[in-house]
């Protein structure tokens, strides 16, 4: 029995597939045994587990002789660590998008996709938050930061962005725990249900709280869910704008700017979306689950991608524009010095990754083209990293008096920490395929019978 | 005055962890363990049994040994009290000892700042006749080599160390029957020049003794040509002393009077006390005020001072001008009650100089003309012709009197020369008897006397110029200079020599070998300590022993010379090439006494006993010497201090607390005017020998300097001067080959294609020059300067040691090596591309100020400042008004002291004395090389710099601007708003306060001060566990050191602040006042001391009466720096005012009355930016209806 088409916007579900199917193609593979694992699994997971070495290794070096072996000097004083942070946490909306957002405007299209960006969002907070505990200059002192009862008497400095960011990003990364979790449980239930080795049943099952899918269990759950994507929805806005309160709030040219927060969230979905797509595309090929990322999947996401893409792009304008606008040599000459200065190859890269190579995403044709998708998905990834390194590092370089100017590169040090990572999320990401579900599989069920029986029960 | 060294080396100071730390590892007790482990457990371990009770019993014993490790034994050390402490030594009060710094023979009066017996600080001494009070830079660094855990420490023979004093004297002992007999022939002496009168009491003896001991002298900084031409001109021998105080026209001609040479500081501070603009806009401030404003006009407040000072209060006044104070930042609102322009009367001096290289006097100067130096002789005699002074030769501008330039096709720039020369000249003219025209050392003989001849003919002699008889020893028996000793070495007539506190095999011209010679006859074989040695061989020495066999058994003369005795401070070069090397005593370790460069007897007095028991005075070394120790030089000091004038204990003792005599300078001579046909004589061929001699295009000048940093060589070792921001250049730990942007393009240079090259790179590499001269090459960094003249070359001496320590060797190249002695100074050479790349590390990378200096360093001429008093406050108009809600600081809390600072860059010639100063009152770590390559100096106190080239980068006539910029402790700090953990903090009395104890290093107050001023700890610099005795013993104890990760600044010397503060409280709990009783002056920051030219003033912004708030209140020179940015600086700039000769450089630009302001996007002077000009006169207009 094919799946209806049921709201008109192309199928959600591809191929011939009943509840039954459903629960084997998803729940099955953290079941796989080694042999039937593929072996492209063991290949990532190998790699992602030696970059992830490197981290540790960077790290440790880091905590051992100072920051100072990273490329940072007195114009520029932050560098990469503040740039992957940013990078990293805007990775991470687009989770928190797709499932609390889109929930709450009841995208079903959502379902297929949500677990692993939530999982996702939470992997990148991961990474995001090691940096700026390590870029401290005395990271061991960390705790300075929250507001805890000493015999200092010390409160943190409240006016200070830092410190919103600590508690913005911490309380993202609490809510985003949450709700993932509790997005977990039935499909955590079932895979108790299905497990046949006792211990995995039983580690299932206390996972599971308890899940029987009763009606009682499903009310709460909705109602738990509700509040959770409530909580979460005003979380997408206010972290990113926190995170560009970092900047807005200063009074550099180039970072003291109000257009930050709106253009940081929309850069922050971007990103992510970028970022779900580099890692759902192959990994829906790899375990051939493609029936569940439809062309519609990639449709709509591609939507949002140049949707957010384009409000960028006006970030970016507007940028250009107030910095003439203002009539601040200081402004005019930050903007100069995107275009023409020493770093303006990064800022036009930035233009060719962020603007321009989204356009495509226009056509149908590419929207719906995985393989087109994936590789704008790269330039949008790399895009939003050169953006947080033309604002952070191009700002600072040049700002007041050209006397304290400089140059700013980073070391090895600097690209290993961030390659390192990379190592952590795709580690984790490895991990979270071989564990839970990646796929929601209740809401691909209930979708799947929306599309046989309709959308009016 | 000698403080037991016990009192500080065994208090509490030296019982921190660190030291345990070390000490227990000094035990190395992980071995011993490890022994313990590896040897006896395995043997007992077989049959190991134990009952109940054993276990205990060992458990115990475990316990008991486990303890044994916090009773490890402490080398026994005793803190004894003073039996009778010394007067007034209260711990944790420094003291004060004035004393005197001796460079080049002369002495600069210093104050030292003691702390329980341990010098820490030198600054300069206030009360003495010479200089400001202010020091230099070499003087602050002076006490790092004191400290230098590479200096000297023992007496080494043949390079070995162990040896002691007494052997020396023993081996001397042996050669004394010798030198009795034939009265000290074949004895030499080798020393630099000496002005101590005590020293010259004991040379002396030491002649007396053995009068054909000959004395030899080496210098490798000075020059004799002026005391040369001057011989022939006056037919005296005498020195020239300025005054600049009475001058109100100076031409500089390659003199550098303001960086370099003995007298340095009294230029500085005279040629400053010309350019105070604070006095005499105070007097018309206060009239204006009084005046009501309304109706004031300029007519009125010029008579200032018909009305006394006394009849308005001080509240009155104060109320004025904080009705005026709308322009404290530079939102360009004067009030109206303002009246009349506060300068309408001013008056000060006008600077010219000419000269090669870029030097301070240059970046100071209103007029600057670049040229070769062969040009300058010609531009000289063209002055002389001008003044009046019968030259030879034709005149240079020959157009001028053609009435136009359409024959000769000059350059821009000559077209310039052209205007300076003949402006200089009416000028000079205009102020016969008070204008100085003083001439660089490194020109020629001749030129000098032709420098006494125009002094002389405008009636300078006697006014503003001076020439005084040398104050410096005349040695006895003197055999000249080290090329005379090499010939009389090479001639077998020197058989013991001793080289005293100097480095001639790293310092003599290269054309004398001195290396070889000296090396030729190391080792007598005959004598003892040969004996001494080959009883002891070591593998070591072995080779260069046989090295300097064979060098011995090339040489085919068999030398007399038996003996090398060398003595200095540093075991450099030539204490490698000598039998014995004994340690010298530093200054602040002995007894002696010093002339200042004006003449007055100043004394030397130690404030510790010698780091290194060895270490002697020269004073000493000559009683060694001459076999005459009875007397104590402390003794010998006194008697000649009598003599001198300070006879009896009280004169002593006021001699010791002073550190002068006062009214001992030298007198001046009276002079002759020179024959009227001096010039005539020299016939064309003589003129010919100065011009450059036309050959090949790639002949150049090559021009021998001093380096700012290293100066000869002696202080390569120091590390505040190597890390020192390079007057100029900006460069550190490395010298470089200067030339011309059009110089370099010429020869190839890629890195010359833009002109002055923008540092982009992390760390910029620049090309390599391979320099010929004759037939020697050095090779070194290509320096691309802008204002260098086209066609020459400089290079720096004192770099490129290889053996003056682990900081100071391999610096940068040697330019002793093409240094010749015919051509010390001036010579021809040729320059190519070098192999390889070179990183210069400078503390700045962008020499250019992209349109912002109009605001930045505003700079406006003195006639603009008069015909329109708002001239500073223009250059602020295309910035958004500053607005607050916020009354200014002087108002906002008037009960408490609120701390205030003003730069004045009228008087600010960009010396670095400040940042020197800074370093050491506050610890400052010095970071290296590399880290500034990297951009993480850690200067509190940082000297911008930038060149205007009006908008062509290989103009030869460029402008430097200089600022100082410190924290400027904004009201309105971005800092402090940022801060997550609030490490940085505003305090009660307006201070920026940086808390390292808080500071986690998050550094976001760095990226958000716009001023950039911010330092941070990036890696630990300041090394706990690395750091010798003697660099613990160096750090001011009130200033906290920073760990890595921490940010550190400017803290406006709040050490010193809150000395001054207790003090005071305890007055007011005292005398029960109600206010604190904080008078103006009792805090005197460490810059602010160190200033020359008195520059920076500091104190309380709330006290109306405070010389701060008097200069705060001067609204048509004061600026924020970037108040832009709604900071509200504590600190202001005060901006510079030049008093321009139309005559020699156009005004600025037309309808553009605020002076001179040549940037880089502005083009050249004359097109100037016409719309920006415009603009700025239609906003003035605007405001001055409003007005």
């Amino acid at each position: 029995m094919t799946n209806r088409d049921y709201d008109g916007q192309g199928p959600l579900i591809e191929g011939d597939h009943n509840l039954r199917s459903i629960s084997e193609t998803i729940g099955d593979i953290p079941f796989l045994k080694i042999k039937d694992t593929p072996k492209q699994w063991f290949i990532g997971a190998l790699m992602a587990f030696g970059v992830l070495q490197l981290l540790f290794l960077c790290a440790g070096y880091l905590l051992f002789k100072g920051i100072g072996i990273w490329g940072l000097n007195v114009p520029v004083a932050w560098g990469f660590a503040i740039i992957n942070f940013v990078w990293w946490i805007g990775i991470g909306h687009a989770g928190t998008l797709i499932s609390a957002i889109l929930f709450l405007f009841q995208q079903d299209w959502r379902t297929s996709i949500s677990r692993f960006a939530e999982a996702m969002t939470l992997f990148a907070v991961a990474c995001a938050g090691m940096f700026p505990l390590l870029h401290l200059g005395r990271p061991w002192l960390f705790y300075w930061l929250f507001p805890y009862p000493n015999s200092m008497g010390m409160w943190p400095q409240f006016r200070s962005p830092l410190l919103w960011d600590v508690f913005a990003v911490s309380t993202y990364a609490t809510v985003s725990v949450l709700f993932w979790f509790t997005g977990l449980v039935p499909d955590v239930a079932t895979m108790r249900d299905r497990a046949k080795n006792p211990i995995v049943k039983s580690v299932y099952g206390l996972l599971a709280l308890g899940w029987r899918g009763s009606a009682r269990h499903w009310h709460r759950y909705e109602i738990c869910y509700l509040i959770l994507a409530g909580l979460s929805t005003p979380l997408v806005l206010s972290v990113h704008s926190i995170v560009s309160l970092d900047f807005a709030v200063s009074v550099i040219p180039g970072w003291h700017t109000t257009v930050f927060p709106p253009y940081f969230v929309a850069g922050a979905i971007f990103a992510g979306f970028a970022m779900v797509l580099t890692i759902m595309i192959p990994v829906c090929r790899l375990y051939k689950v493609t029936d569940f990322l439809t062309d519609r999947h990639l449709n709509n996401m591609s939507k949002v991608m140049l949707l957010s893409g384009l409000i960028v792009a006006y970030g970016y304008a507007l940028e250009v524009f107030f910095g003439w606008y203002s009539g601040n040599p200081y402004e005019q000459g930050m903007i100069l010095n995107r275009f023409g200065g020493p770093y303006n190859k990064a800022y036009w890269a930035l233009i060719l990754c962020n603007i321009i190579v989204p356009q495509f995403l226009w056509s149908y044709k590419v929207r719906t083209n995985p393989v087109q998708v994936w590789i704008i998905a790269q330039f949008i990834s790399v895009g939003m990293w050169l953006e947080r390194f033309v604002i952070v590092v191009m700002s600072l370089h040049r700002d007041f008096t050209p006397a304290s100017w400089d140059a700013y590169a980073g070391t090895k040090w600097d690209w290993g920490l961030y390659i390192g990572t990379m190592g952590l999320f795709m580690t984790l990401v490895f991990l979270f395929i071989r564990i839970f579900p990646m796929i929601a599989m209740f809401e691909v069920k209930e979708v799947h019978h929306k599309s046989q029986h309709g959308d009016h029960h | 005055m000698k403080t037991p060294k016990t009192s500080y080396a065994d208090g509490p100071d030296s019982m921190n962890l660190v030291t345990m730390r070390k000490r227990l590892d000094a035990l190395d007790l992980h071995r011993d363990h490890d022994l313990v482990a590896s040897v006896e457990v395995p043997t007992e371990v077989e049959d190991f049994e134990v009952d109940r009770r054993d276990f205990f019993k060992i458990a115990s014993g475990a316990a008991a040994l486990a303890g044994l490790t916090a009773c490890t034994k402490q080398p026994i050390e005793k803190i004894i009290p003073y039996v009778d402490a010394p007067e007034d030594l209260l711990p944790g009060r420094p003291l004060f000892y004035a004393s005197s710094f001796t460079k080049d023979g002369y002495g600069y009066p210093v104050l030292v700042e003691s702390h329980m017996g341990r010098p820490t600080n030198i600054e300069g001494n206030p009360d003495h006749p010479f200089g400001n009070g202010g020091t230099d830079i070499y003087t602050t660094a002076s006490i790092l080599d004191m400290y230098n855990p590479d200096r000297s420490q023992s007496v080494l023979r043949n390079g070995r160390s162990g040896a002691t004093v007494s052997q020396f004297q023993a081996t001397l002992a042996a050669l004394r029957p010798a030198w009795d007999a034939n009265k000290g022939e074949g004895v030499a002496v080798l020393i630099e020049q000496q002005s101590s009168p005590t020293l010259e009491k004991v040379i002396k003896a030491f002649s007396a003794k053995y009068p054909k001991a000959s004395f030899y002298n080496h210098n490798p900084a000075q020059s004799t040509n002026a005391a040369e031409g001057l011989k022939k001109a006056f037919g005296k021998a005498v020195t020239p002393r300025y005054n600049l105080a009475k001058a109100k026209r100076i031409l500089d001609v390659d003199a550098n009077l303001l960086g370099h040479g003995a007298a340095m500081n009294q230029h500085l501070a005279d040629w400053s006390s010309q350019r105070n603009l604070v006095e005499q806009a105070v007097v018309s401030d206060d009239h204006g005020a009084h005046g009501g404003g309304a109706h004031g006009d300029a007519g009125h407040a010029g008579d200032a001072g018909h009305e006394s000072k006394g009849t308005h209060s001080a509240k009155a006044s104060a109320g004025e001008a904080d009705k005026q104070r709308g322009s404290w930042g530079d939102d360009g609102t004067h009030s109206s009650s303002h009246g009349a322009p506060m300068l309408a009367k001013a008056d000060m001096n006008r600077l010219y100089c000419i000269e090669t290289n870029y030097s301070i006097t240059g970046a100071a100067a209103e007029h600057r003309l670049t040229a070769t130096p062969s040009r300058i002789a010609e531009l000289f005699k063209e002055i002389a012709r001008g003044l009046g002074v019968a030259v030879a030769g034709q005149p240079l501008f020959q157009h001028v009197v053609a009435g136009g330039h359409a024959e000769v096709d000059l350059p821009s720039d000559s077209e310039y020369a052209e205007k300076f020369v003949t402006g200089v000249i009416a000028d000079l003219k205009a102020h016969a008897g008070e204008c100085v025209i003083a001439l660089g050392e490194r020109h020629s003989a001749e030129l000098h006397a032709m420098a006494g001849a125009i002094n002389k003919a405008l009636g300078n002699v006697g006014q503003t110029v001076d020439y005084v008889p040398s104050s410096l020893i005349e040695f006895p028996n003197s055999g000249g200079d080290l090329t005379d000793l090499t010939k009389a070495i090479e001639g077998n007539k020197v058989e013991s020599l001793f080289i005293l506190d100097s480095n001639p095999v790293y310092s003599a011209p290269a054309d004398l070998n001195f290396k070889s010679v000296l090396t030729g006859i190391v080792e007598p074989s005959e004598d003892d300590e040969t004996k001494d040695d080959d009883k002891k061989p070591r593998g070591d020495d072995k080779k260069p022993e046989g090295e300097a066999k064979a060098e011995k058994a090339s040489e085919p003369v068999d030398r007399k010379l038996a003996l090398v005795m060398h003595a200095g401070l540093f075991a450099d070069e030539t204490a490698a090439c000598a039998n014995w090397h004994l340690p010298l005593a530093h200054f602040l370790e002995a007894w002696g006494d010093v002339r200042s460069p004006d003449g007055t007897y100043s004394s030397v007095q130690p404030l510790i006993q010698p780091l290194y028991s060895s270490a002697l005075s020269l004073v000493e070394l000559f009683g060694i010497l001459a076999d005459e120790t009875g007397t104590s030089a402390a003794d010998l000091v006194k008697e000649t201090a009598a003599s001198a004038g300070a006879e009896g204990d009280d004169a002593w003792q006021t001699l010791l607390h002073d550190g002068f005599i006062a009214g001992s300078a030298a007198k001046a001579a009276s002079v002759r005017t020179p024959h009227e046909n001096l010039f005539f004589v020299k016939s064309e061929d003589a003129d010919e020998k100065d011009a450059p001699a036309v050959s090949g295009d790639t002949e150049l000048e090559v021009l021998f300097e001093i380096d700012p940093a290293a100066w000869d060589g002696r202080f390569t070792n120091n590390a505040w001067l190597q890390e020192m921001s390079n007057p100029i250049t900006t460069l550190t730990w490395d010298n470089a080959i200067a030339m011309s942007p059009q110089t370099a393009k010429d020869l190839g240079f890629a890195d010359a294609k833009k002109g002055y090259p923008n540092r982009t790179a992390v760390e910029p590499k620049t090309s390599t020059i391979v320099l010929t001269v004759g037939d020697r090459t050095v090779e070194g960094a290509l320096l691309i300067q802008p204002g260098h003249a086209n066609g020459a070359i400089t290079v720096t001496l004192g770099h490129g040691r290889e053996t003056a320590g682990p900081l100071g060797s391999n610096t940068g190249y040697n330019a002793y090596t093409i240094r010749t002695s015919d051509n010390l100074w001036i010579t021809k050479g040729t320059a190519v591309k070098g192999k390889g790349m070179h990183k210069l590390a400078m503390c700045q990378d962008h020499f250019q100020m992209q349109g912002r200096t109009r605001n930045h360093i505003r700079t406006v001429t003195l006639d603009a400042i008069k015909e329109d008093s708002h001239a500073v406050q223009h250059l602020g108009h295309k910035f958004p008004k500053e607005f607050t809600l916020y009354p200014p600081p002087e108002e906002m809390l008037t009960d408490s002291v609120q701390w205030g600072m003003t730069i004045d860059l009228t008087r600010c010639v960009g010396c670095s004395a400040c940042q020197l100063a800074c370093n050491s009152e506050n610890n400052t770590s010095v970071v290296g090389r590399n880290e500034v390559l990297r951009g993480r100096e850690m200067h509190w106190m940082r000297i911008d710099r930038f060149y205007e080239n009006g908008g062509d980068p290989f103009r030869e006539n460029v402008r430097v601007r200089t600022q100082p910029v410190a924290c400027v402790h904004c009201e309105n700090a971005p800092c402090e708003t940022v801060c997550p953990v609030g490490a940085t903090v505003h305090s009660n009395d307006g201070m920026n306060q940086m808390v390292y104890n808080r500071c986690v290093g998050t550094r976001y107050c760095s990226n958000n001060c716009p001023y950039k001023v911010r330092r941070f700890n990036y890696l630990q610099y300041y090394d706990y566990n690395g750091r010798s005795a003697q660099e613990n013993m160096m750090q001011n104890p009130n200033v906290t050191t920073r760990v890595r990760g921490v940010m550190e600044k400017c803290t406006y010397c709040v050490q010193r602040v809150n000395a001054a503060r207790i003090e005071a409280k305890k007055e007011q709990v005292r005398e029960g006042l109600e206010e604190l009783p904080l008078k103006d002056g009792a805090v005197i920051t460490a810059c602010q001391s160190a200033c020359p030219t008195n520059a920076i003033s500091f104190g309380n912004i709330s006290d109306p009466e405070s010389e701060v708030s008097k200069v705060r209140r001067l609204h048509d020179l004061t600026y924020g720096l970037l108040s832009e940015v709604n900071t509200r600086p504590r600190t202001l700039h005060l901006a510079r005012i030049l008093n321009w000769n139309p005559d020699v450089e156009a005004a600025p630009a037309a309808g553009h009355k605020s002076g001179p302001d040549i940037d880089e996007h502005g083009g050249d002077v004359k097109q100037g930016d016409e719309k920006k000009s415009h603009s700025d006169e239609e906003k003035s207009e605007v405001h001055g209806e409003k007005a």
